[in-house]
């Protein structure tokens, strides 16, 4: 009878622990989206593409009410969720802005752009000293490959969510008040 | 977010899409590292 106990016993552990732990695949953004340019641009960056496990692109199991399609952003816990059908969201690891300037709220996306260029903002050139009036787009500039502007009505928040050329700072909080 | 992880993103979502942004101390991740302290010791 003991070896049916010690079974039952193993049974019963194994629902506790998939009761209580978060289905995580880890999944490497397909390579099949990659323009052209963007593989030009990537192959030029200098700087290391390593990003620590938790923080890598990953389908998760999303208990939020929020419809699928929505893009949710948890600053405290850096990372930004896109919702899919079936309880699930693909999770990618993010930097976001220092706390005091990071924005909250519920925003629409106003705008998209490929490589864009970095206009900073007049509270960025007063933080910052000595930056250029603007940036061009390339694997160089701070927005990396793709920047969505949030929008509240027709009101540009100056938030963006976007790419990096640190990545070494994914799932930190460095950003200008950006979620990058 | 890194590039690769962006041009997907981007790829995804379109004009018009809403964004939550949560507010600092509010954050609901499923793996929240405070609400798991509060949670206590696993049993």
């Amino acid at each position: 009878m003991s070896w049916l106990k010690a079974k039952l016993g193993i049974l019963a552990a194994g629902l506790v622990l998939s009761g209580c732990m978060q289905a995580t695949t880890y999944q490497p953004a397909p390579e099949a989206t990659l323009k052209p340019a963007d593989k030009a641009q990537l192959a030029k960056a200098q700087y290391a593409k390593v990003v620590n496990e938790p923080f890598r692109r990953a389908i998760v199991d999303y208990h939020r009410k929020e419809m699928p399609g929505t893009i949710v952003v948890d600053s405290d816990n850096h990372y930004l969720y896109l919702v899919q059908d079936g309880g699930k969201a693909i999770r990618y690891g993010v930097t976001v802005g220092e706390e005091a300037l990071a924005f909250s709220g519920i925003a629409r996306i106003g705008n998209m752009a490929e490589w864009p260029k970095w206009t900073p903002t007049a509270e960025i050139h007063k933080r910052i000293e000595g930056l250029p009036a603007s940036v061009p787009g390339g694997v160089d500039n701070p927005l990396g490959a793709r920047a969505l502007y949030l929008y509240q009505g027709n009101r540009d928040t100056l938030f963006r969510i976007h790419g990096t050329n640190q990545p070494e700072y994914i799932g930190a909080s460095i950003s200008s008040g950006c979620i990058g | 977010m890194t590039n690769e992880d962006v041009i997907d993103l981007y790829s995804r979502v379109k004009q018009g899409t809403v964004v939550v942004v949560l507010e600092p101390n509010h954050g609901d991740s499923p793996i929240n590292s405070r609400m798991a302290k509060l949670a206590g010791p696993p049993r």
